[in-house]
């Protein structure tokens, strides 16, 4: 009897999810790098800066934060008596001097200074670890509302991009180990697999979150409905952001509450450098107000407590509640995302998961184009996928350490000079386009991951020889930040010379390679 | 002191689960009985379990699951490591050239 046959199915959920997973992935993962790399970075931004501003003294015994905050208040009095409010900043581990921000006649100012004795402190104009966590979500040379949709969209292609891996990948749990080496597109789809599930949760959570901290311009429509007057969705935004605006002056003189008194109290609830921020609004005025933050330390929510004073009286405005459930949840997200809760063996933790992100988004961008390389006819435009994935994947890297020379060999005068190193970062990751374009596919990898071993490697000497923070200087000197920035240069520098060591020299081989396995098996 | 417990757990978690996959031992030259298999298994995730109540103990449940589910990724990403290493130990010609 003739066997009747079956109905052919349609493409499975899994299959579905192929195209799902690739497409999505390929066009959201040259910027979604980009932005993962920089990201990963900014989680030691205050770090980075300070390397970068090697003028800035380390403060080994700051004076104690009453004391601080009394001498800023007598400071910013006699300078910026006109300033609708003050920010100061107080020292931390991360941050060795205090600063202060005001809105004077010319824009914004800022004054810094040596928080043992109230010197004030200039260093060279930089943008410091600052440029690449504004590079993250914002880009560069682009209108910034604009870059944020740019950089949301490819969040949310990377999200979709995870959840669909996750529905591919169907032996999650049984091929959680397996890596075949040296076996073309098969040894990339397991080096993809094992950077992808390794850090699964934290891609899920730092791609989510994202998203979360950019939500009220994503998705404004329910603030609409429950503010429609634009004055009041300000005020509501900046509370969610935890930073409420400054109200008006009364145009009546009146004393200024003793700030110090405040602070005092506040660290004996908080601890010792329990506040991280003072704001005073309109000081002198009767409508005066003052608002102290405390530091996120050890606390996932990023928009810690804070309390508010009248700026004259000094009585509490604000009920001392905890915050209610949307607020929460949204500090949450944003500090599980930032990371500022954490301590350093946390950071380290959340940097090697970021560059293990890095990794899946790399191999993944490579296996898209070894698999379609094997085909007989390969699609068009693969040539300059594969250019395109040296210049970025490879590319930014030494760019990235471009920055970083041209921090050290700027000249410290040099007008707009912080602009200038922001310029090289885009000028150089250009040539290396260019490189990419003109040169052999296989020669170009090589050449350009070399090219930034050799940037890495050399940025602790070339600090050395530019500055009194060398490495051996910071060493003897106790100062672990700026020592780690150097061991970190010499740590992606081994990483990207041993990832050159095993690329082939060019494809040929690559051929050579295959046969050769083939002869011997 | 308290900071290595967990990653240390989460270490000897994930080398239990491997060791409790037979296409892991075949790969790295271990044979167990299937009795043993599944306790290595058991063991595991008993460990891994502990881990999360070691880290939530020692930082809070915020900070500790956050910390937990990171040493998650560093223990797993070590005992990969770990088994790429012994199979090549075991077959150089499994070792890209």
């Amino acid at each position: 009897m003739a066997r009747t046959a079956e109905p052919r199915r349609g493409p499975g959920l899994r299959r579905a999810m192929g195209g799902v997973h690739a497409w999505s992935g390929l066009i959201a993962a040259w910027l979604v790098f980009a932005i993962f790399l920089t990201g990963t970075v900014s989680f030691f931004k205050d770090t980075l800066s300070l390397w970068m501003q090697p003028e800035l003294p380390r403060a080994t015994s700051p004076l104690e934060a009453p004391e601080l905050v009394a001498r800023w208040v007598a400071l910013l009095e006699a300078r910026a008596p006109e300033a609708a409010s003050w920010t100061i900043s107080l020292p931390s581990e991360r941050e060795p001097v205090s600063t202060a921000l005001w809105r004077g006649a010319e824009g914004i100012e800022r004054l810094a200074v040596d928080p043992e004795d109230m010197s004030p402190v200039t260093a060279r104009a930089t943008r410091g670890g600052d440029f690449f966590y504004r590079f993250h979500f914002q880009l560069h040379y682009l209108p910034v509302i604009a870059a944020r949709w740019l950089v949301g969209a490819a969040a949310m292609l990377m999200l979709i991009a995870l959840i669909s891996g996750v529905i591919l990948h169907k032996k999650i749990l049984r091929d959680f180990f397996t890596f075949r080496g040296g076996k073309g597109p098969r040894s990339w789809l397991d080096a993809h697999n094992a950077f992808s599930v390794l850090g699964l949760p934290f891609h899920l959570m730092i791609t989510y979150t994202g998203l979360v901290t950019l939500m009220t311009l994503y998705m404004p429509w329910g603030l609409e409905a429950a503010f429609p007057e634009p004055e009041t969705r300000r005020q509501a935004v900046s509370e969610l952001h935890d930073f409420p605006r400054v109200g008006r002056a009364a145009g009546v003189a009146a004393p200024l509450v003793e700030v110090a008194g405040l602070v005092a109290d506040a660290e004996r609830d908080w601890g010792r450098g329990g506040v991280a921020r003072v704001r005073i609004e309109h000081a002198g005025d009767a409508a005066a107000r003052v608002i102290l933050w405390r530091a996120p330390g050890g606390r996932l929510n990023d928009q810690g407590p804070r309390r508010v004073f009248d700026g004259v009286t000094g009585r509490r405005q604000d009920t001392g509640e905890a915050p209610g459930a949307d607020a929460l949840t949204h500090g949450v997200m944003v500090g599980l995302h930032a990371g500022r809760f954490a301590d350093w063996s946390l950071r380290w933790l959340y940097a090697g998961l970021g560059l293990a992100g890095c990794g899946m988004i790399a191999t993944g961008l490579v296996l898209w184009t070894a698999k379609r390389r094997l085909k007989p006819r390969p699609p068009g435009g693969l040539a300059w996928v594969e250019r395109l994935n040296v210049a970025i994947l490879a590319g930014l890297p030494v760019a990235m350490a471009a920055y970083l020379w041209a921090n050290r060999l700027l000249p410290v005068g040099l007008p707009g000079r912080a602009d200038w190193e922001v310029h090289a970062v885009f000028l150089v990751w250009l040539a290396m386009l260019v490189h990419a374009s003109l040169r052999p596919v296989a020669r170009a990898w090589r050449e350009q991951l070399w090219l930034g071993s050799l940037l890495l490697a050399l940025v602790p000497p070339l600090n050395a020889l530019t500055t009194e923070h060398g490495p051996l200087a910071s060493l003897l000197d106790g100062d672990g930040q700026r020592l780690g920035v150097d061991l970190s240069c010499w740590a992606l520098a081994a990483l990207l010379a041993a990832i050159a060591r095993r690329l082939p020299a060019s494809r040929l081989a690559t051929h050579r390679r295959a046969r050769k396995k083939a002869i011997a098996s | 002191m308290m900071g290595w417990v967990t990653p240390s757990l989460c270490l000897a978690g994930f080398l239990g689960l491997a060791l409790g996959g037979r296409r892991v031992r075949r790969r790295i030259g271990v044979t167990l009985a299937s009795r043993a298999e599944l306790g290595c298994r058991v063991v595991g995730v008993a460990l891994l379990v502990l881990a999360a109540g070691v880290a939530i103990g020692h930082r809070g449940g915020g900070v500790g699951l956050v910390a937990w589910c990171g040493h998650l990724s560093l223990g797993a990403g070590l005992v990969y490591l770990g088994v790429i290493r012994r199979e090549r130990s075991l077959s150089p010609e499994a070792a890209p050239p």
